[in-house]
């Protein structure tokens, strides 16, 4: 049990650490600049910064009973004290070890270790470097005159625009309300579901309006023979009649301009909760627009520790920082742009002896420039003046990992070539390092880029440097989906992935072969039915095939499938519900939506498709002949639980039957009346009508009596069963000890 | 022994009676100490076999409709439903431990339970209802009588309540579906 006091200690902590992060951002960013030996009046104003920022740190870590970054704290305070009276730059072997120090203190933050032990060790190791620190800081300030650079300015860390008045509030709380805000499209999409559900209604009263139309001339002579036979007390009725006719038209009309009302009222509805859900919407998403010095702050001190490790110079510059991007965009961002600078002190960067024989600066300089291109969107340029990239290598690379042949390779121009890093394996390192090498990193990069709906591209010239270009959105778009329906089953694909919607009719199928395939817009393409790659019962194929198969056509340039659905259903904006556990991963399924209809819908993964599709095409061998189903009997199952009816479709279409299924008696005697059934599988305890009465309906029914019948029920007493039998049906199936095989057998022994 | 026991003119012989008659009753019952390791159980029909899971992992339970088959599944994962926005995969427990079918299936339920960052509802033909037992009268499962390994089971009741172990399930890696259209070697 926690007691409320600790509880609240722990909170505090929790605010301790984000007001931590900023101190320590304030001391590191203050040591990136003084080795940027400044004048010394900045100098001074940056000891101070950091002074500061050290002293409120110690506090508020005494506070919280953080003893060992407390005294940490008094340690660097104690450091900067020193430098404050000396008035003079440290030395850069002073600066690396407070860079170490600050990495303790954060890794003391991050990792939650109370174990005295632990912090001892920690405070013990920390003691010794500073003092070490000290010394030599003591001693360089001796020997080192700083070089003055008389412009540098003063950081600008802790300067708060007082403009705008600001609340703190924490992210999370930000992101739920913006998570709860994307759920309010469920009622845009449920409120246009229910105009649209009305506007189907009120098409009902159409063919009532017929068919009244047709009868009121007879109506009319009848009222016009009547009176002759007033008199008569038959006659009174037939006029209680006709008056009824008459006022039931009136009635009638009323109901269907009320409900024509209720529709155009719900469809104005409709346009104004869309309007208010969208701005609500666009609104939060602005909340969570951040700069993007939020990912970028820790960006210079990862550049400086890289080249320490490695021993290479280079000062980072970041430019446009306070742009602002979707705090979901940025996150994303944060790995492929670390990895782009990796790449670039790693591979691009030279040692500052090869600098100076090619008669460069020994500091290279690496550049990351923000801009906002347009509204939505922003580009990222990472520039470095370091060596470039040998286009020769990244081609002999890609010829070694076979990405293609050696004669296609120098056929390729400037930009095809160096387009050719973003491909997994393809590297020019000729050493795999701990940072870089493997070939791997550009291909996520990429990857990564792509997802979020951005673009890459480098260009790089030998011996002078690289440009990576990176353009972005600013915030996400709300996805849009095509519905589409496969094997009975509604799905959704995403919109941006469609390359087109097409039908094809049989004549426009070709077989090449052994496989089908279409022409669209100019080439030809394999055409696969989707409910065989979602490993879904196929639809049954109508023998003359006049209407036209719908296809849609997923994938890029030559890679293009068209695969062929039952119906493409409309395209509408989707909300998209992450896969969670113990979903983790679906073939072909990337996540799930809920349709204006309040069913589920899974979203279907094209890239997975189109694997699946090549896959298939691999190991099955050809479709064969399609006459296997040509003369099968029908079987009609009528059965209220969903899973007993899908069962029951599923063994009987597995043993070669065709069957459609109703959901009660009432139903499946209607279904019956209207089309061709070899033999009636059904439930006893349904609603409406259940299975005694509707054997006992198909047996007066002169044209259905000699249908057979099978009951399968959950009452298994001598009564019951004798009741059924009594009603007509030919055979009666306990539920208990069902099983398919006696099921088969006896449909076999019946028809 | 029709006395008139009202306090006035019962006599002190009675009242000594009385009183430790009320002291024996006030005695905790050796039933008392059992119910602090009592267990108590949802039971539930699945195809004509009784079984029981704690309660402490049931969320809810909800009726089952507008089931939306999942493709591309194991056969575990009868499909999805749509819980007031929350989307929830069904699982027939029955095809998770491959036992035979026996029987039709009147599935009208589902259980929600949920433990170790997973959700699901489990389905089920009936609810038979709440009830406590003590823990330690349950008897160690047979394998060859439920066909279920033993791992997976907390116990059998006297009467033949398999009882599942819901904890281990909700480990049990497979649970996840996590399936790569070309598998990884």
């Amino acid at each position: 049990m926690i007691s409320k006091n600790e509880e609240f200690l722990k909170k505090l902590q929790a605010t301790f650490k984000v007001e931590a992060k900023e101190h320590l951002q304030v001391i590191s960013d203050g040591l990136l600049e003084l080795e940027k030996t400044p004048v010394p009046e900045a100098l001074h104003d940056i000891i101070e910064l950091v002074f500061r920022a050290a002293h409120s740190l110690k506090g508020a870590a005494r506070a919280v009973d953080f003893v060992d970054i407390e005294s940490s704290c008094q340690l660097l305070e104690d450091v900067f004290a020193t430098w404050k009276r000396q008035q003079s730059a440290p030395s850069l072997e002073a600066l690396d070890a407070l860079h170490r120090d600050l990495n303790i203190i954060t890794s003391a933050l991050t990792t939650p270790s109370d174990t005295t032990t632990d912090s001892q060790k920690r405070e013990a190791s920390f003691s010794d470097q500073t003092v070490e620190t000290i010394s030599v800081g003591t001693l360089s300030t001796q020997s080192d005159t700083p070089i003055a650079k008389p412009t540098m300015p003063v950081p600008k860390v802790q300067q708060v625009t007082a403009s705008e008045e600001t609340v703190r509030v924490a992210v999370a709380k930000l992101e739920s309300s913006l998570l709860q805000a994307e759920e309010m499209l469920m009622v845009k999409l449920t409120v246009r579901q229910r105009a649209i559900d009305l506007r189907v209604l009120s098409e009902h009263f159409e063919a009532w309006r017929k068919a009244w139309t047709t009868l009121e001339p007879e109506v009319r002579e009848l009222r016009h023979h009547l009176p002759m036979q007033e008199k008569r007390s038959s006659a009174a009725g037939v006029t209680r009649l006709l008056d009824f006719f008459d006022w039931s038209m009136d009635y009638f009309k009323l109901v269907e301009s009320q409900t024509a009302t209720l529709g155009y009222t719900m469809e104005r509805d409709g346009y104004h909760f869309g309007k208010l859900v969208d701005d609500l919407m666009e609104g939060s998403k602005k909340l969570l627009l951040l700069p993007f010095s939020t990912i970028s702050a820790s960006l210079p001190k990862v550049a400086r520790d890289l080249c320490r490790d490695q021993g290479k110079e280079a000062e980072f510059r970041i430019e446009g920082d306070d742009i602002e991007i979707d705090k979901r965009i940025l996150e994303s961002l944060k790995d492929p742009l670390i990895h782009l600078l990796r790449n670039s002190i790693d591979h691009g960067i030279e040692m500052p002896d090869d600098r100076f024989k090619k008669n460069k600066p020994s500091k290279a300089t690496i550049k990351l420039e923000v801009s906002q291109i347009s509204g939505n969107k922003v580009q990222l340029i990472i520039e470095d003046d370091g060596a470039g990239i040998d286009i020769d290598k990244v081609k002999a690379s890609a010829v070694k990992h076979g990405l293609i042949s050696a004669k296609d390779s120098m056929q390729l121009n400037e930009a095809e070539s160096l387009a050719l890093i973003f491909h997994s394996a393809v590297s020019t390192s000729p050493m795999i390092t701990q940072l870089s090498g493997r070939g791997l990193g550009l291909t996520i990069v990429r990857e990564k880029v792509t997802k979020l709906g951005g673009e890459v591209s480098v260009s790089s010239q030998l011996g002078i440097g690289t440009v990576f270009t990176i353009t972005m959105p600013t915030s996400l778009a709300n996805l849009r989906g095509i519905i589409i329906e496969v094997a009975g089953q509604t799905m959704v694909v995403p919109t941006t992935l469609v390359e087109g919607v097409t039908r094809a009719r049989q004549a426009d199928i070709q077989t090449i072969e052994g496989r089908e395939t279409i022409t669209f817009s100019g080439s030809t393409l394999a055409l696969v039915p989707l409910a065989e790659i979602l490993e879904l019962p196929m639809p049954e194929r109508k023998e003359s095939l006049v209407i036209a198969v719908p296809v849609i056509v997923l994938g890029e340039g030559d890679q293009r499938i068209a695969f062929a659905v039952d119906a493409v259903l409309d395209e509408q904006e989707i909300l998209v519900k992450p896969l969670r556990k113990p979903f983790s991963r679906i073939r072909n399924v990337s996540a799930v939506t809920i349709l204006g209809s309040g069913r589920i819908a899974p979203i279907l993964n094209i890239v997975d498709l189109l694997q699946s599709a090549r896959l298939m095409a691999k190991t099955s061998p050809q479709v064969t002949a399609e006459s296997t189903t040509a003369k099968a009997k029908a079987v009609l199952v009528a059965e209220d639980s969903i899973t007993s009816r899908m069962l029951l479709k599923g063994i009987l279409e597995s043993a070669g039957y065709r069957v459609k299924t109703t959901v009660d008696g009432m139903e499946a005697f209607t279904l019956l009346r209207a089309e061709h059934f070899d033999l009636v599988v059904s439930d006893v305890e349904m609603p409406r009508l259940n299975g005694f009465d509707l054997t006992a309906r198909i047996r007066a029914d002169h044209k259905l009596a000699d249908l057979p019948v099978i009951l399968v029920s959950a009452l298994e007493t001598r009564d019951d069963r004798e009741r059924g039998l009594e009603a007509g049906a030919n055979a009666y199936l306990i539920k208990s000890s069902f099983d398919q095989g006696n099921l088969l057998e006896a449909v076999q022994r019946l028809i | 022994m029709k006395k008139n026991m009202t306090v006035s003119n019962v006599s002190a012989e009675d009242r000594k009676i009385l009183r430790t008659r009320a002291q024996l009753l006030a005695q905790p019952s050796q039933n008392d100490t059992l119910e602090e390791s009592s267990l108590e159980l949802l039971e539930f029909k699945l195809a004509q076999e009784c079984y029981a899971l704690e309660t402490r992992h049931v969320h809810e339970v909800y009726p089952l409709e507008d089931l939306t088959p999942m493709p591309c599944t194991p056969a575990f994962v009868l499909g999805m439903v749509n819980v007031r926005g929350n989307i929830t995969p069904v699982i027939d427990i029955k095809k998770f431990f491959d036992l035979p079918d026996k029987g039709i299936t009147d599935l009208h339920r589902i259980i929600l339970v949920q433990g170790n960052d997973i959700e699901f509802g489990l389905l089920a033909d009936a609810i038979v209802g709440v009830r406590n037992i003590a823990e330690n009268s349950l008897q160690p499962p047979l394998a060859t009588l439920t066909g279920i390994h033993s791992d997976y089971l907390k116990g059998v009741t006297k009467e033949c309540l398999v009882v599942l172990n819901l904890d281990r399930i909700l480990a049990d890696p497979r649970i996840i579906v996590h399936e790569e259209v070309i598998p990884e070697n």
